[in-house]
C-alpha cells in the first residue's frame, strides 16, 4: 500500500516551505483530508443520480488537488471521470468510478502516514 | 532586510502608485493551490491576496487594485472567463495582467482565456517555482507596454495640440493609414486609422483634390518629397475652413521604386491667421483702419506693373488736410483721431462711387478694373491711387469730388468742425515711371496747389492740368449746350454730278460756345463718345434732322434724302435701332428719305454684328451710306457683305485728285467696283470745277462740297433750293 502516492510530488511541496512558516505540507494534507471526501461523495452520489455536471466539477477539483500531492491514480481517474462527464457518456462515468473511493481512501492513509512520519 | 534579489524586484516591479511590493491577486478554487503559491510569491518579492471565485476576485480586484491577477478558468459560482469579461470591461482593468490556469489538455479554455482578454496563460498542474518568474516576467512587459501607451498618448497629445498628424500611402496598394490627429482633422470616426488615399482625396474640394493628388503623383513619380497647402472645407456651419499642410516624403524598394509615401499632415490654421494679422498690424494704418504706406507701396508697384503691361494709365493723388494741426491743438488728440476717422470714411465713400467713373479698359477683364486704394500715410496726408483710368479728366473729378466732401463739415465731440484738403496728382506715365518719381511729383503738385491757395487740386504736369480743366469744363458744358440751345445743325446739299440737281442734304452738328464760339465737332464728338454724353446728343440729331426735312417737305421742297452722321458708339452702346425708329414716326418722314452715315469703325471689333444692326436699319427702311471711305480699313472685300446703298469717298481723295495721280486711281477703282455692287457714290469735298470733271469722267453719282455749297442753316437752304439754277451751275462748270 504504498504506490498510491509520487514522494517526489511531495518533496516538491516540501521544498516551497519557508523557514519560521507552518508547515505547508501538513496544512495541504489536512485540507486534502478535510475536503476530499465531501467531493468524493459528491462523485459517487452524481454518477448514481446521473448529474453529469456535479460530477464535472467535483471531478476536476478532486483532479488536481489529487495531482499536487501526488495521488497520480487518483488525479488520473479523476480526470477520466471528468472528461467523461464533459462528454456526456454515463455509462463510461459509472465504469470510471469503479474504485474510486478505495483509491481516494489508499492514497489519503498514505499520505497521512507519510506526513506522520515527517513530523 | 529583504535580500539584494528581493530588493532589485521590488524597485523594478513596484508599481508606480508607491506601492513597495507589487500585489498579485490569486483567484483559485483549490485552497492547495493558494497556498503552495502563496510562498513563492512572497519569496520573490509580491504581496499576494486571495479569491476563491470569480465574484471574491471582483470584489479583491476593487479593493485590493492588484498589479496582477492569476486567475484559475474553472471556479464554481462564477469562472474565470466570465471573471475577466467583468475586469477587462472596467476602465481600471482595461490594462492589468491576467494569468489564465487552464487544464493541460484544455485547448478550448486557452482559446477562450485569450478571447476573453487574458494576457497569458499556465497549465495545470501549476510549477510554484516556474510561477514567479512568469509573473516578473509578464510585470516587465506590462512596465514596457505601459510606457509604450503613455509614450503614444503623449505624442498622440503632443500631435492633438500642435494639431499635426502623420500619414503613410502605400502606392502599390492605395491603402492609407493615418493618426489620430489626422483622423480627427479630415472628419474620419475616431476608431478608423485607415482607408484608401482615394477615400481620403474624395474629402477635398474640386480644385484642392487637384493640386493635391498632381503633388502627391508628381512626389511618386520623381521619388522626392513634396509639401503643398489645401483648405479644407468646413464639415459644418459651426466650424470654420482650415488651412492644412500636407508633406511627404517617398520610400523606396529595392528597385528604387516609390512605394510608399510617408509623411505629416498640420493644421495651420491659427498660423496663417496670425500671420494675417501681423501682415495687418505691418500693412494697415491702426487710427484709421486703411493701408499704410509699406501696403500703399505694394500697391503701387502692382498697379505700375499692370499698367506697364497693359499700357493702361492711372492716377495718382496725394492729400493733405488743411489746418489738421489746429483741430488736434485745439481739440485733442482723441478729437483728431475722430477727424481722421471721419476723413476716412468720407474718403473711401468718394472713391468707391469713383468705380463706376473710371470705366475698365477692357470689361471682359476684371481685373482691369484695377482696384482704387486709399491709404493714410502718415498725420494727416492721404493717398488714393485710382488703379485705372480712361482719361486724366477722371483723376480730376475724383480730386474734385474729394475736395467737396471732405470740405463739408464734421461733428466731433458735438462741435462742428471744418477741415479742407489739398490734392497733387500725378499721372503714370505721363508724369513718371516709378513708384518713388510718381509719389514724389504727386506730392510737388499738392505743394503748387497749396501755393495756389487750399482747398483745391493741381496736376504735377502744367500741360495736363490745362488739358484736364479745358476738357473737363467742356464736359459739363456740352451736357448744358443742349438745353441752352447752342447746339444748331447746320445742312450741306448734295447734287446729282450729271444733272446738277439737288440729290440730299447732309445734316452737319454745330456748337455755338457763348465764350469760345463755334468749336468743331472733331473737337467735342470724341469727348460725347468718350462720356456717353453722344446717345442723348444723338438722338437729338436724328430727331432734329428728320423734323426738318418734314417740314421742308410740307413747305413745298421737292423731297430729297436726309443724310444723318451716327457714331459707332451709338450703335454698340446705345439702342440705336429704336432711336432710328422713333425719330421717323415722331417727324413723320418717309423712312427711305432718311441717310444713315456710317464709318467703317463699326465693322472694326464685329463684322457679324455689324452687319446685324444694319439689316435691322435695312428693315426701317433708311437708307445707309459708308462715311469717310478710304480712310478706314477699307477691305473692298467685306464692302459686297454689307447691306448698304451708298459709298462716300472721302474729301482727303478728292482734294488731290487733279495732281495725284495715285489718288485718282483709287478713286476710279472705289467708282467702278461700287457701281459693280449696284452701289451709288458720293465724292466728298468738292472744291473745284476740275475735280468735278474728273469725278463725271468716272462716273461718280453725287458729289458735295464748297464748290456747291458751303453748309446752310435750315433758313439759308430753303431760300438758296428756290433760287438754285441747276443749268446756271452747269454752264459756269461747262465754261471754265
Amino acid at each position: 500500500m504504498t504506490n498510491h502516492i509520487d514522494k517526489s510530488a511531495l518533496q516538491a511541496i516540501s521544498s516551497l516551505q519557508r523557514p519560521g512558516k507552518p508547515d505547508l505540507l501538513g496544512r495541504i494534507v489536512d485540507l486534502f483530508a478535510s475536503d476530499s471526501p465531501a467531493s468524493i461523495s459528491a462523485i459517487v452520489e452524481a454518477v448514481e443520480s446521473g448529474d453529469l455536471e456535479s460530477m464535472r466539477v467535483a471531478a476536476h477539483s478532486m483532479k488536481s488537488s489529487s495531482a499536487y500531492l501526488g495521488a497520480s491514480r487518483l488525479s488520473e481517474q479523476c480526470r477520466n471521470i471528468e472528461q467523461a462527464a464533459r462528454e456526456g457518456s454515463e455509462l463510461e462515468c459509472f465504469a470510471l468510478a469503479e474504485g474510486l473511493e478505495e483509491e481516494f481512501e489508499a492514497s489519503l492513509a498514505e499520505l497521512m502516514q507519510i506526513v506522520e512520519r515527517a513530523a | 532586510m529583504p535580500s539584494p534579489q528581493e530588493k532589485y524586484q521590488a524597485q523594478v516591479l513596484a508599481p508606480s502608485s508607491g506601492r513597495l511590493r507589487p500585489v498579485v491577486l490569486h483567484v483559485d478554487d483549490d485552497a492547495a493551490s493558494l497556498l503552495m503559491a502563496e510562498g513563492s510569491l512572497e519569496d520573490a518579492g509580491f504581496d499576494v491576496v486571495h479569491a476563491a471565485d470569480g465574484v471574491q476576485a471582483l470584489q479583491q480586484f476593487k479593493t485590493c487594485e492588484p498589479d496582477l491577477i492569476i486567475m484559475d478558468a474553472v471556479m464554481p459560482v462564477m469562472d474565470g472567463f466570465e471573471a475577466i469579461t467583468h475586469i477587462r470591461s472596467n476602465a481600471m482593468g482595461a490594462h492589468v495582467p491576467i494569468l489564465m490556469i487552464t487544464g493541460l489538455d484544455d485547448l478550448d479554455s486557452i482559446t477562450r482565456a485569450y478571447d476573453e482578454g487574458a494576457t497569458d496563460f499556465l497549465t495545470k498542474p501549476i510549477n510554484f517555482f516556474v510561477l514567479p518568474h512568469r509573473i516578473q516576467y509578464m510585470l516587465r512587459s506590462k512596465r514596457t507596454a505601459d510606457a509604450l501607451r503613455s509614450s503614444q498618448a503623449k505624442l498622440d497629445n503632443a500631435q492633438r495640440i500642435a494639431r499635426l498628424g502623420h500619414w503613410d500611402w502605400n502606392v502599390v496598394t492605395n491603402e492609407l493609414t493615418w493618426s489620430n490627429e489626422f483622423g480627427r482633422t479630415m472628419g474620419y470616426p475616431q476608431n478608423q486609422l485607415m482607408g484608401s488615399w482615394n477615400g481620403f482625396l474624395e474629402k477635398l474640394s474640386d480644385d484642392q483634390r487637384h493640386s493635391v493628388r498632381m503633388a502627391a503623383s508628381q512626389a511618386v513619380e520623381e521619388v522626392r518629397g513634396f509639401s503643398v497647402e489645401f483648405t479644407l472645407i468646413k464639415f459644418s456651419e459651426a466650424e470654420q475652413d482650415r488651412t492644412i499642410r500636407l508633406e511627404a516624403e517617398p520610400h523606396v524598394n529595392e528597385q528604387g521604386e516609390c512605394t510608399h509615401l510617408r509623411g505629416t499632415m498640420q493644421d495651420i490654421t491659427e498660423r496663417t491667421n496670425a500671420q494675417r494679422q501681423i501682415h495687418n498690424l505691418a500693412y494697415f494704418d491702426l487710427v484709421t483702419g486703411l493701408p499704410n504706406r509699406a501696403q500703399l507701396n505694394e500697391q503701387l508697384n502692382y498697379a505700375l506693373k499692370m499698367a506697364k503691361r497693359r499700357e493702361s494709365k492711372f492716377a495718382l493723388l496725394f492729400l493733405d488736410l488743411d489746418h489738421f494741426k489746429q483741430v488736434n491743438d485745439t481739440l485733442g488728440h482723441d478729437a483728431g483721431d475722430d477727424l481722421l476717422k471721419q476723413v476716412s470714411g468720407r474718403l473711401t465713400e468718394v472713391v468707391r462711387e469713383s468705380d463706376s467713373v473710371a470705366v475698365p479698359a477692357d470689361p471682359l477683364d476684371e481685373n482691369s478694373n484695377s482696384k482704387h486704394t486709399v491709404a493714410r500715410i502718415g498725420g494727416d496726408e492721404f493717398v488714393v491711387l485710382l488703379g485705372s483710368i480712361n482719361r486724366v479728366e477722371d483723376a480730376a473729378r475724383v480730386a474734385e469730388r474729394i475736395a467737396k466732401t471732405i470740405s463739408l463739415p464734421y461733428t466731433i465731440n458735438d462741435t462742428e468742425v471744418s477741415v479742407t484738403t489739398t490734392i497733387g496728382i500725378s499721372l503714370y506715365p505721363a508724369d513718371g515711371q516709378s513708384a518713388e518719381l510718381l509719389m514724389k511729383h504727386a506730392d510737388v503738385a499738392m505743394y503748387h496747389a497749396k501755393e495756389k491757395g487750399r482747398n483745391g487740386y493741381q496736376f504735377y504736369s502744367r500741360g495736363i492740368h490745362e488739358q484736364a480743366l479745358a476738357r473737363f469744363s467742356m464736359e459739363s458744358e456740352l451736357k448744358n449746350a443742349i438745353e441752352n440751345e447752342e447746339l444748331d445743325l447746320v445742312y450741306q446739299p448734295k447734287f446729282d454730278v450729271v444733272s446738277g440737281q439737288p440729290a440730299g442734304v447732309e445734316a452737319l452738328l454745330r456748337w455755338d460756345h457763348p465764350v469760345n464760339g463755334a468749336i468743331s465737332p472733331a473737337d467735342f464728338i470724341p469727348l460725347a463718345e468718350e462720356t456717353g454724353l453722344i446717345m442723348p446728343l444723338g438722338r437729338w440729331v436724328l430727331q432734329q434732322a428728320c423734323r426738318q426735312m418734314k417740314d421742308w417737305i410740307d413747305d413745298g421742297m421737292e423731297p430729297i434724302a436726309m443724310s444723318v452722321n451716327c457714331s459707332p458708339v451709338q450703335f454698340i452702346r446705345g439702342n440705336m435701332i429704336k432711336d432710328v425708329d422713333e425719330a421717323i414716326s415722331q417727324s413723320g418722314l418717309p423712312s427711305n428719305l432718311l441717310e444713315v452715315e456710317l464709318t467703317e469703325s463699326l465693322f472694326l471689333q464685329n463684322i457679324e454684328n455689324g452687319i446685324n444692326i444694319l439689316q435691322s436699319l435695312k428693315k426701317i427702311g433708311v437708307q445707309i451710306s459708308i462715311d469717310d471711305f478710304g480712310t478706314g480699313f477699307s477691305s473692298l472685300s467685306y464692302l459686297k457683305r454689307l447691306p448698304i446703298d451708298k459709298i462716300k469717298i472721302d474729301h482727303s481723295f478728292v482734294q488731290d485728285l487733279s495732281r495725284d495721280p495715285g489718288d485718282a486711281a483709287i478713286v476710279s477703282a472705289i467708282i467702278a467696283l461700287s457701281h459693280n455692287l449696284n452701289l451709288s457714290v458720293v465724292a466728298e469735298g468738292v472744291e473745284t470745277a476740275e475735280q468735278l470733271d474728273i469725278l463725271r469722267s468716272y462716273d461718280c453719282d453725287e458729289y458735295q462740297g464748297f464748290l456747291a455749297s458751303e453748309p446752310l442753316s435750315a433758313g439759308e437752304l430753303l431760300t438758296w433750293f428756290e433760287s438754285y439754277k441747276p443749268e446756271v451751275r452747269m454752264r459756269k462748270v461747262s465754261g471754265m
